[in-house]
C-alpha cells in the first residue's frame, strides 16, 4: 500500500527528501509508522490521517487506505 | 530563602523610594510573581481604577525560583490593570532582567502615581534613584537601552524600557528587556508610558539563596534529567515555537485572513523550514542562531538577520541581528494578514521590538483592519491612501511603522481590534476575547483552546492553559473543561514560581514542588501547590468581577461560535463553548453566572 507521509519538527530529516509516496505493508497501522521512524518520545507524537487526528488509544487500531496522507508531528505546547 | 523578603516601592508622583518587608503570609499563600503581584494589586488598588490613571499601579514581580539555578528560572511578570481589556493583566518575560532584579535583593517593585516629568529608575542592589529621562523620551528601545548603559558606564546593567509605542499609549504596548525579550501582552508598556517612566535599569550582585542547597540542586538535576533529553526540548531548541505553524496548518487551526480561513496556502514561504533555507541574495539564512533566557537549557529564542537586499533593510540598524520569528509573531503578521513575504514579516517584527508593541495584538488588529477595508467599512481616506487588502505586505510594514510610533492610521490600530471594529461599525469582526486579540489557534478545531481563550483572566491567551496536545488528538467538547481548568491552575503555579511555562510540558507539579520546597520556607506539597494555583486564578477572577466584568465576557467572537470552519479537522464545526463553559463553571465551583460561590472562596481562603 502506498501512503503519503509528512513529518514536521526537529526530526523531519528522518524522512526521505522527496515528498512522494512510500510503500508500506498492507496491514500497516499509524502507530507502526511512527515506530518505524524511531522517533524519540514517538508515543507522544500527534498523528493525523488526511488531516484528522488519531487518538492515542486508536493509533494501533485504525486501518489505512491506499493514498492516505499521514501527518506526524511532535507534541508541542505554547507558541 | 527563595524570596528575598523585600519590596521596593516607588511613588512617581512624589519621587519617593522606600524599602519594605515582603508580606510573608501573602508569599505563603500566593507563592510569588503572578500570584503575589495579583494579591498586592488587589489589596492596594480599586479594581474600577482607570488603567492610565496615576491610581493604577504597575508591579514588577519575581518568583521564589527567579535567579536560582533552576532551569528556566529567569522569569518575571508585570501585573497591572490592563488598558486593552479593563481586566487584571499579568505579562510574563524572560531574558536576564528579572533575575537581575532578584539578585539586587528585591522580590517585587511597585510603581505608583505618575511622574511629572519623564524619568527612569536606576537600581544598584539596595540603592535606587529616579533620574530624568528627558533626553530619552521620544527614543526607541534600541536607542535607550544602550544609551542608559553608556550613561551608567556599565555594560552589564540590565534594562527594561518602553519605546515610542508605550509613550504613545498604544493599548498593546510592551515592556522590552535585554533588547529581545518582552512583557508583551495586554498593554503593560502603555501603563508604564502613562506614568512617564521610560526605563528601569538594574544591577544586582547579591545572589539568591535557597533553604536547602543540596536538596535544591538534586531537585534541579532531576528535573533537568527529564527535560534535557525530551523531544519537546529538541523541537523548541531546534525550530523554536515557530515549528507550530506546520502543525496548526495541517490540523486546520491556523487563523488565516482574520479567521475567515483555518489553513494558509503560503505557509511554506514563512514556516520554520523557510527561515533555515539559504536565500538567493547572500546565501545566508533568515535564522542566525537560537538564544536562551537566564538559566535556560532550552533556548527557544530566535535571532534573525534580514535579507540585505530587502529595501527596508537599507538602514544600518536593520542590518544587524535581532529578535526573529517565533510562532506567534509569524502567525500574526503572516497567515492572519494573508501575507507570505518573509522579509516583510521579519521587518515588522523588528519594528515591534524596536518601539515595543505586542506582535500578536498588532497582527490581529491589522487583520481586522484588512477585513474592514475589504468590506468597505474603512477606505483609503481613513488610511492615508494605503490599500489594506489581505496579502498586501507593504500595507503591513507601513502600518507597523505608524502604529509603533503613534502616527497616522496607526493611532487607530494602536487602539486594538475591539475598539477599531466598534468604531467602524463591525464589532463582530474583532477576533478577541475580553478585548484582547487571539493568538495563533483557531478555536473551532481546538475546542479546549476556545474555552481557554474565553475564560482567561487577561483576555485571549494561549499560555494561561495548556490544552494543546489533547486538542490535537481529539476534536470534541467532551472532557475539555477539566483539561482547561486543571492546566490553568498548573500554569498559575508555574507563572508564580519564576519558571518558564515551556518546560512545564515535561514537568509535573511534582517536579516543581521539589524545587520550591527545597528553596522556600515552609512545607510545600503538590497538593498545596494545586490549591495555590486555584487560589491565584480565583483571585484574578474576583478582581475582574469587581472591575465590572461578568460571565457574559467569557465569550468568543460570533465567527467562532456560529460560522463553521471551512476545512481541516474542525471542518463544518463551531467551537462548542455553549457546552464547555457551563461544565467549566461547575468544575470551578462557580455559579451559572460565573461567580465563585462562597463555598469556593472559603475553601480557597479568599
Ligand atoms: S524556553 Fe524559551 S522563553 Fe522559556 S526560558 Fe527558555 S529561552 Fe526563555
Amino acid at each position: 500500500m502506498k501512503l503519503k507521509l509528512e513529518l514536521f519538527g526537529a526530526h523531519s530529516e528522518k524522512l526521505p527528501r522527496d515528498e512522494g509516496e512510500i510503500e508500506f505493508p498492507d496491514e500497516t497501522v499509524p502507530g507502526k509508522i511512527v515506530d518505524w521512524l524511531e522517533l524519540k518520545d514517538g508515543d507522544q507524537f500527534v498523528i493525523l490521517i488526511n488531516g484528522h487526528p488519531v487518538s492515542l488509544e486508536d493509533r494501533y487500531k485504525v486501518k489505512l487506505t491506499e493514498g492516505d496522507l499521514i501527518t506526524v508531528f511532535p507534541p508541542m505546547e505554547g507558541g | 530563602m527563595g524570596w528575598q523578603g523585600k519590596i521596593l516601592r516607588v511613588n512617581l508622583t512624589e519621587g519617593t523610594i522606600t524599602s519594605e518587608a515582603l508580606n510573608q503570609q501573602w508569599a505563603a499563600d500566593y507563592l510569588g510573581s503572578r500570584g503575589l503581584g495579583t494579591k498586592y494589586l488587589s489589596e492596594e488598588t480599586d479594581p474600577k481604577v482607570e488603567p492610565f490613571s496615576p491610581d493604577n499601579k504597575l508591579i514588577f514581580a519575581t518568583g521564589p525560583l527567579t535567579g536560582t539555578m533552576a532551569a528556566t528560572g529567569g522569569r518575571y511578570t508585570v501585573v497591572t490593570k490592563g488598558p486593552l481589556t479593563g481586566a487584571i493583566t499579568c505579562s510574563n518575560s524572560g531574558g536576564y532582567w528579572g533575575a537581575e532584579l532578584k539578585m539586587a535583593g528585591w522580590d517585587m517593585l511597585i510603581l505608583e502615581g505618575k511622574s511629572p516629568q519623564p524619568v527612569y529608575l536606576s537600581i544598584n542592589n539596595d540603592k535606587a534613584e529616579l533620574i530624568s529621562a528627558a533626553e530619552y523620551w521620544g527614543k526607541s528601545v534600541w536607542e535607550v537601552e544602550p544609551a542608559i548603559k553608556a550613561k551608567l558606564q556599565d555594560p552589564t546593567v540590565k534594562v527594561a524600557s518602553i519605546g515610542r509605542g508605550g509613550e504613545s499609549l498604544v493599548r498593546f504596548a510592551a515592556i522590552v528587556n535585554d533588547l529581545h525579550r518582552a512583557a508583551g501582552r495586554s498593554g503593560v508598556g502603555a501603563v508604564m508610558g502613562s506614568k512617564n517612566l521610560k526605563a528601569i535599569a538594574v544591577k544586582g550582585t547579591l545572589g539568591v539563596s535557597v533553604k536547602d542547597p543540596a536538596r535544591f540542586m538534586a531537585a534541579v538535576g532531576a528535573a533537568r534529567a527529564k527535560l534535557d533529553p525530551s523531544a519537546r526540548r529538541d523541537s523548541l531548541s531546534t525550530y523554536g515555537t515557530h515549528a507550530m505553524m506546520d502543525n496548526t496548518n495541517a490540523f486546520g487551526s491556523l487563523p488565516t485572513r482574520n479567521c475567515q480561513d483555518v489553513q494558509f496556502e503560503g505557509v511554506k514561504d514563512i514556516n520554520a523550514k523557510a527561515v533555515v533555507t539559504p536565500r538567493l541574495s547572500d546565501g545566508s539564512t533568515n535564522l542566525v542562531t537560537n538564544k536562551a533566557c537566564f538559566g535556560c537549557t532550552i533556548g527557544c529564542g530566535r535571532m534573525a538577520h534580514m535579507d540585505p537586499n530587502y529595501e527596508k533593510a537599507s538602514e544600518d540598524r536593520y542590518k544587524k541581528i535581532s529578535g526573529g520569528l517565533e510562532y506567534e509573531n509569524a502567525y500574526a503578521f503572516g497567515p492572519m494578514c494573508g501575507i507570505s513575504d518573509l522579509n516583510a514579516i521579519t521587518y515588522t517584527n523588528f519594528i515591534c521590538n524596536e518601539d515595543g508593541i505586542d506582535t500578536i495584538s498588532f497582527g490581529a488588529t491589522m487583520a481586522a483592519a484588512m477585513e474592514l477595508y475589504e468590506i468597505g467599512a474603512i477606505t483609503k481616506e481613513d488610511t492615508g491612501g494605503v490599500a489594506l487588502n489581505f496579502g498586501n505586505a507593504e500595507a503591513l510594514t507601513t502600518m507597523v511603522e505608524q502604529t509603533a510610533t503613534g502616527r497616522g492610521f496607526g493611532k487607530e490600530i494602536g487602539e486594538g481590534a475591539k475598539r477599531l471594529c466598534e468604531k467602524y461599525g463591525h464589532p463582530d469582526l474583532a477576533m478577541v476575547a475580553k478585548g484582547q486579540e487571539f493568538p495563533g489557534y483557531d478555536t473551532r478545531a481546538m475546542k479546549g483552546m476556545g474555552l481557554a481563550y474565553a475564560t482567561s483572566n487577561r483576555g485571549a491567551c494561549h499560555l494561561r492553559a495548556s490544552p494543546f496536545v489533547d486538542d490535537f488528538t481529539r476534536v470534541t467538547t467532551e472532557g475539555k473543561a477539566e483539561i482547561v481548568k486543571t492546566s490553568q491552575d498548573k500554569v498559575s503555579v508555574v507563572d508564580s514560581s519564576g519558571l518558564c511555562v515551556f518546560p512545564a510540558a515535561v514537568w509535573g507539579l511534582d517536579d516543581i514542588v521539589a524545587k520550591i520546597d527545597a528553596a522556600c520556607e515552609g512545607d510545600w506539597t503538590e497538593e498545596r501547590l494545586w490549591q495555590t494555583g486555584e487560589r491565584i486564578f480565583n483571585l484574578e477572577r474576583s478582581y475582574n468581577l469587581k472591575a465590572g466584568l461578568t460571565g457574559k465576557d467569557d465569550t468568543l467572537p460570533p465567527r467562532m461560535l456560529k460560522e463553521a470552519a471551512k476545512s481541516g479537522a474542525g471542518k463544518g464545526q463551531t467551537t462548542g463553548l455553549e457546552v464547555t463553559l457551563p461544565e467549566y463553571y461547575k468544575l470551578r465551583g462557580w455559579t451559572e453566572e460565573g461567580i465563585p460561590t462562597n463555598e469556593t472562596l472559603d475553601r480557597l481562603k479568599l
